[in-house]
């Protein structure tokens, strides 16, 4: 960069987000309509979020390799990418399931332990996007609103473990794996709820400055899929979860956000 | 709002950048680590500051492009 002028954003990120919001407006659509009938449901709502996920995983690798040095910036986008690499594999592992070999996966399945493996570095990367922001010396902000997100979060906890992780802990029908991989849905997500509405903060200070950019739509993507699978653990224990539920769109939407914030975070560092 | 040249450059770079909250905020904080003050600021200090600056923008923008900022911040004395 030449001058001290900013560039604006380019079409790149802007298709992204717009191929993002046309796949929402179809999901939202094909689950209004309910075209084909309840096998086109399964087949849509098993596919969509492997195709999301993948949107995801494809754009996490590429701001990784693009960015050359090894350091704090390169490890956490990198861990994203291998953990939505994981969750890629879930989605898919799902689909085998369901639509190739026709069952339901009894909880813990293989789609489950590439669960695991994949929030272990997104857990990973959202505590490198905090540190990293520590360490810059910039402002943090209250830390009044911290201490609510804690309590929030919290609260939201203790409601947990007695509507659900109670029933479950207390069920003979679940044997002991099933009931350790039932719960870390929830667990994990609420921790990484909570790291995502600490970016939120961060976030919130950078104003309208354009560092911004691919972190807001990162942390709105994390908030979705972490809210999206805590009401679907509480929904699918209670029974109310079923195929082509308006629930999924926040799972897909997610993996959208997140794609887009990587294209935005790559075409963000072509400026300079 | 300062009226020190060199402030007001870099303020004007680092707006678009991190916002106005951060950019007061940074800028404040930073002359103060190397010893002065926004409205003192001039073109030795530079040297100092902008290492720092960039330090500050490693996480969102990675090691070689916020090095490309810190060098185009020392150019602000000219």
């Amino acid at each position: 960069m030449n001058d001290t002028k900013i560039k604006p954003f380019t079409t790149e990120a802007r298709s992204m987000l717009v191929i993002s919001f046309t796949i929402l407006i179809l999901n939202i659509l094909f689950y209004y309509f309910r075209f084909g009938g309840q096998q086109a449901i399964l087949t849509a709502s098993t596919l969509f979020p492997v195709v999301c996920s993948l949107f995801a995983v494809g754009s996490l690798v590429k701001i990784a390799f693009f960015l050359k040095t090894w350091d704090l910036t390169k490890a956490a986008w990198l861990m994203l990418a291998v953990g939505f690499l994981f969750w890629f594999l879930e989605q898919s592992t799902y689909a085998v399931y369901k639509l190739a070999l026709g069952i339901a996966p009894v909880v813990p399945s293989v789609a489950d332990i590439f669960w695991l493996c994949g929030i272990i570095p997104i857990f990973i990367a959202l505590t490198l996007f905090i540190y990293g922001y520590h360490r810059t010396g910039f402002i943090i902000g209250s830390w009044l609103k911290y201490f609510f997100i804690c309590l929030a979060i919290s609260v939201l906890e203790i409601v947990l473990f007695y509507k659900l992780f109670m029933p479950v802990l207390y069920d003979p029908q679940i044997n002991i794996a099933g009931k350790v991989f039932t719960l870390m849905y929830p667990v994990f997500d609420i921790f990484i709820l909570m790291l995502a509405f600490f970016m939120v903060l961060i976030t919130s200070l950078l104003g309208k400055g354009i560092l911004s950019k691919p972190w807001k739509f990162l942390v709105t993507g994390f908030v979705l899929i972490s809210v999206g699978d805590i009401i679907y653990s509480y929904y699918n224990w209670t029974g109310n979860y079923q195929t082509g539920s308006y629930l999924d769109i926040t799972w897909n939407f997610g993996y959208l956000l997140i794609a887009v914030s990587a294209f935005y975070q790559k075409e963000l560092m072509e400026k300079f | 709002m300062t009226k020190n040249i060199i402030a007001v450059k870099i303020e004007s770079y680092l707006m678009p950048l991190i916002g106005e909250l951060l950019t007061a905020g940074t800028l404040k904080v930073q002359c103060e680590k190397i010893g002065t003050t926004v409205d003192k600021l001039n073109a030795m200090d530079l040297q100092n500051l902008a290492p720092r600056l960039e330090q500050a923008l490693v996480i969102f923008l990675g090691g070689d492009r916020a090095r490309k900022v810190s060098r185009q911040i020392l150019t602000m004395s000219f």
